[in-house]
């Protein structure tokens, strides 16, 4: 990916991040490490973030209610442990859906035809 | 090599003034996502070196990130006290409302009932626009200073409350027990002398926490008028706290503060006089201090600051 390219992904995602970071909790809760990775992995080394900047996007979501976290033990470390809560889940549903309308109304611009999404 | 990670959350730490809490939150988090990941790395043989410095470079400069972190503390604490602000100021209405039409003797005709009332709700909404603009999200009062005002009003607040409760009880006591074995003369010397040490304590508290406070702040802001947004916050909790903490100490005690000086006034013979004499005189103090303490904690706070500058100038 060229520089400029680069730059463009990274505020087209920084844009969307919310939404993702909530999709990436959807199968399961996870500590941050296993959030990035799930990003990075999912979308096929597209989204990579400076690491740092996932930590306080997770503090915010989970301001707004939208994550519950705890600590938990695992091999004599504390981590925090992020989960999706009803309202958490329910932004995710909306959040898709506004995604889906975006992003066809995009593509029949650029490409004059709306393919169907599975939802 | 730990050593890399303890300078890193070092650094981090030093760009961090948030609470100790989530302070202590955020760079738990950030070691274990660093321990995890350089020991992810080493498992893919990447040599503990090169791979501690590439995990530190992913997660990014901390001059970058803490502020972002230190922006959202700013949202919540600012939400969090404006939350606050407008309960207490709601609340103390209610209850100047309710004692004051629960008691009308206290104000006398209906007319004064309502103009009195009206007169406080002018001052708290006008507080309340004061209060909302200093914590609004376009203000420019910077996170330490924040935490600084909520800070003093809460010391200050807190002293009031427990000195005020003292002096409940222990006047309680003086007109149960010691009426039996001291003239009464004496006991209403000792009364006033109580009353006037026992008030003059949280006051005296208050002044030195709002100059404290307001030259710390200036410290950090460099702006005088960040020591009189501190010292105008931290008059407007205290009195808040006054009117709040007087009255509702007065309802909840009243069994226990009906039988001490009040009950010797010739004005208030039955017992519902005796109450509206009681919170009477409470509304009356805590009104003048809704009325004085916003204006003087802006005026110690403008002091504390001036005071501040003046010796950083110094210093420097």
């Amino acid at each position: 990916m060229t520089g400029e390219g680069k730059s463009i992904s990274a505020q087209i995602l920084k844009g969307h991040l919310d939404l993702l970071l909530l999709a990436t909790l959807q199968a399961s809760p996870a500590h941050g490490y296993v959030i990035i990775e799930r990003l990075r992995l999912q979308s096929k080394g597209t989204f990579d973030l400076p690491e740092g900047t996932i930590y306080p996007a997770l503090h915010r979501l989970e301001q707004a209610g939208l994550l519950a976290s705890q600590w938990s033990e695992e091999h004599a470390r504390r981590r925090r442990i992020y989960s999706l809560t009803a309202k958490g889940r329910a932004a995710l549903q909306s959040g898709t859906k506004e995604w889906l309308t975006f992003a066809q109304g995009i593509q029949a611009i650029l490409f004059g035809e709306v393919q169907s999404w599975p939802i | 090599m730990a050593n890399l990670i303890e300078d890193y959350l070092t650094t981090f730490r030093s760009l961090l003034p948030v609470g100790k809490r989530q302070q202590t939150r955020i760079l738990q988090e950030i070691e274990d996502h660093l321990l995890e990941s350089w020991s992810h790395e080493q498992e893919h043989g990447m040599p503990p070196e090169e791979a501690l410095r590439r995990v530190l470079a992913r997660f990014g400069e901390p001059a970058e990130i803490a502020p972002v972190f230190v922006e959202q503390a700013v949202v919540c604490t600012r939400r969090q006290t404006r939350l606050l602000l407008v309960a207490s100021l709601a609340l103390c209405f209610l209850l100047i409302c309710a004692t004051i039409f629960r008691y009308p003797a206290i104000a006398g005709s209906f007319a004064d009932n309502v103009g009195y009332s009206c007169f406080c709700l002018l001052l708290l909404c006008a507080y309340g626009w004061l209060g909302l603009r200093a914590t609004s999200l376009k203000s420019t009062i910077a996170l330490p200073a924040l935490r600084q005002e909520v800070r003093v009003s809460l010391y200050s607040t807190l002293s009031f409350a427990i000195t005020y409760l003292l002096l409940c009880l222990l006047e309680s006591l003086l007109w149960s027990k010691g009426v039996v074995l001291y003239p009464r003369q004496n006991i209403l010397a000792i009364d006033h002398m109580l009353n006037s040490f026992l008030v003059t304590v949280p006051f005296v508290a208050w002044l030195i926490f709002t100059l404290i406070g307001s030259s710390s702040a200036v410290s950090h802001s460099r702006r005088i008028s960040t020591g009189s947004m501190v010292g105008l916050w931290s008059g407007l909790t205290m009195a808040l706290g006054v009117v709040l903490i007087s009255l509702a100490l007065n309802y909840a005690l009243m069994g226990l503060l009906l039988p001490t000086s009040w009950s010797y006034d010739p004005i208030c013979r039955s017992s519902s006089d005796l109450a509206a004499c009681e919170l009477g005189d409470t509304l009356g103090g805590s009104t003048s201090a809704l009325l004085a303490l916003p204006l003087l904690g802006a005026g110690l706070g403008t002091l504390g600051g001036v005071f501040s500058r003046g010796r950083s100038v110094v210093l420097s």
